[in-house]
């Protein structure tokens, strides 16, 4: 059941913290201009301030080019988090409309989407996105979202097409059937809020998996451009420095660790949550 | 009376695998149902009865094959398009199920279930929906309708369940009922109440009810006729009472003669 799960989820302490934290990364995320000391682009000093170590002024010291790189950081993830909750939520929608046309329709329609997905989810995914940045030149942000979303419906499709073939042969969607009930009212009213709490896992899985693959794309420099920050660029600027200025690396990599390792966590308790649920059914 | 449902030459057959010879469920079965007339479709487990239920709505699972037809009100069940039996499944034909509890969606409550039967077909105002399957679930014997309606199906007793599912059933006042072991999951009080209610509300409306059972009990309380079904074929139609007092077919005998011991000796 959908609001069960939920509920259940709402008393684990593992995912009360994970939550929390993404919570937190979220909220400093949307306050960033706010809560940011200094401008993420302004170079103040280039030559006295550059790469300071941690100060009281600056938290997390400065960058090669003076910049402050909390700054950087809190600004970097309004761009890592938007663009990654962005492509979640593009690839979760699209893997869910496939998943939902493919169980309903089945027949050739189900194999041709099947098919697709077999094909697609063995290329490796980071390769291909980043040949067809390579091929389309720099992207804005936008793009990025389309690009990294497109790619990433694969899994949810699966997910979303096992579940809803397997409430379609349930005695209450043939009930609903044998009363009238259209293809379209019976996903919408009956197989979506069965399918709820897996799309949710993709979800938190399909999060998990974008905001390392925005950082590695603006790593190797085919993401986000600079100035603008973001926490894979935030790292390319301080892989220099790995043996001077280790907070440059240690931010951003803190940062991906803790929200992706959150996101994990969360995947994890809610599927730990459906699976004590189907047992006590 | 008009005929309303009949049903010619029916056969129907389960494909396994591609390869493997298709296995029979039912063999050349005819029948045919008048407007308002009630029918009991008796028969042991096995003998093809919710696979004939379900192929009246068109309802078969994938992989069942129907040959024959089924004509209800004018329609061809078998060969009719998607979207004509679906305007016909829930406004002229419907069907409740032997197993409440599966038969309702458990993450919904009720009363939007019920609800949801009108909006299917046409209706926009979720508010005089939502009217409607209130003052159903009042009709057919719920007290509290109102509170009832907010509940989720685990909260309600099997009987008051059952109810819910006639409620939608109902809702649009259908040609025709059918209605598949509809007590088989209830105590046997409960069972007497919902069949009660079956019976009342098939005369109130005037409505053909087609009973599937392997209870001849249950059948004789509420059926016109009976149609026997035996090994996927259809060997005996009759009155009921003539059934009861003299069965022709040796299957229909042994049914008589399992609920009547004690009448037959003498």
């Amino acid at each position: 059941m959908a609001a069960p799960t939920f509920q259940r989820l709402h008393r684990d302490r593992a995912a009360q913290i994970a939550g929390g934290v993404l919570a937190v990364v979220a909220l400093a995320a949307l306050l960033a201009p706010w809560l940011a000391p200094f401008d993420p682009t302004a170079q103040p000093d280039p030559v006295g301030l550059r790469l300071a170590a941690p100060s009281i002024a600056h938290p997390l010291g400065t960058d090669p080019f003076s910049r402050d790189v909390l700054s950087r950081m809190l600004h970097g993830a309004r761009v890592s988090l938007g663009v990654a909750a962005g492509a979640m939520l593009l690839s979760v929608t699209l893997g869910t409309a496939l998943g939902a046309l493919a169980a309903m329709r089945g027949g050739w329609v189900d194999s041709l989407v099947s098919g697709v997905v077999d094909v697609l989810i063995a290329m490796p995914r980071l390769l291909v996105v980043i040949a067809l940045v390579a091929t389309f030149g720099t992207l804005s942000p936008w793009w990025l979202v389309a690009l990294i979303g497109g790619s990433g419906w694969l899994t949810t499709a699966r997910i979303v097409r096992a579940e809803m073939r397997d409430h379609l042969q349930r005695e209450y969607v043939i009930a609903a059937r044998a009363l009238g009930a259209a293809p379209w009212r019976i996903v919408w009213r009956h197989l979506l809020p069965a399918a709820a709490p897996q799309m949710a896992v993709a979800a938190a899985l399909a999060l998990a998996a974008v905001i390392p693959l925005e950082a590695a794309l603006s790593f190797v420099g085919l993401g986000i451009q600079p100035p603008l920050p973001s926490w894979g660029n935030v790292l390319l600027d301080g892989t220099d420095y790995l043996t001077s200025a280790w907070w440059l690396v240690l931010a951003p990599v803190g940062a991906v660790t803790l929200t992706v390792g959150s996101a994990l966590v969360l995947a994890d308790r809610l599927r730990a949550a459906i699976a004590s649920e189907a047992r006590e059914q | 009376m008009s005929t309303l449902l009949a049903v010619e030459g029916l056969c129907l057959d389960a494909m396994r695998e591609a390869s493997a010879s298709p296995t029979s469920i039912l063999r050349d079965v005819s029948f045919s149902l008048r407007e308002g007339e009630t029918i009991g479709v008796l028969g042991a487990s096995g003998s093809g009865k919710t696979s004939l239920a379900l192929s009246l709505l068109a309802l078969l699972p994938p992989g069942i094959m129907a040959r024959g037809r089924i004509t209800f009100e004018g329609h061809e069940m078998l060969t009719a398009t998607r979207g004509a039996r679906r305007t016909l499944r829930g406004r002229r034909l419907s069907m409740v199920f032997q197993e409440p509890l599966s038969a309702l969606n458990p993450r919904q409550r009720v009363g939007a279930q019920v609800a949801e039967v009108a909006q299917a077909h046409g209706e926009r105002n979720a508010v005089r929906a939502r009217r409607a399957a209130v003052e159903m679930l009042g009709r057919v014997g719920l007290a509290d309708a109102d509170r009832l309606a907010q509940r989720f199906p685990h909260e309600l007793a099997g009987g008051e369940r059952q109810r819910v599912l006639l409620a939608a059933a109902l809702l649009l006042d259908p040609a025709l009922l059918v209605a598949d072991e509809p007590t088989s999951a209830l105590d046997v009080t409960v069972q007497a109440q919902v069949l009660q209610l079956l019976r009342a509300q098939q005369r109130e409306r005037g409505m053909a009810l087609l009973l599937v059972s392997h209870d001849l009990g249950v059948i004789a309380t509420t059926c016109e006729r009976t149609v026997v079904l035996y090994d996927g074929r259809l060997v005996e139609d009759a009155p009921t009472r003539q059934l009861l007092r003299s069965p022709e077919h040796a299957h229909s005998r042994a049914l008589v003669d399992a609920i009547r011991p004690a009448e037959r000796a003498e």
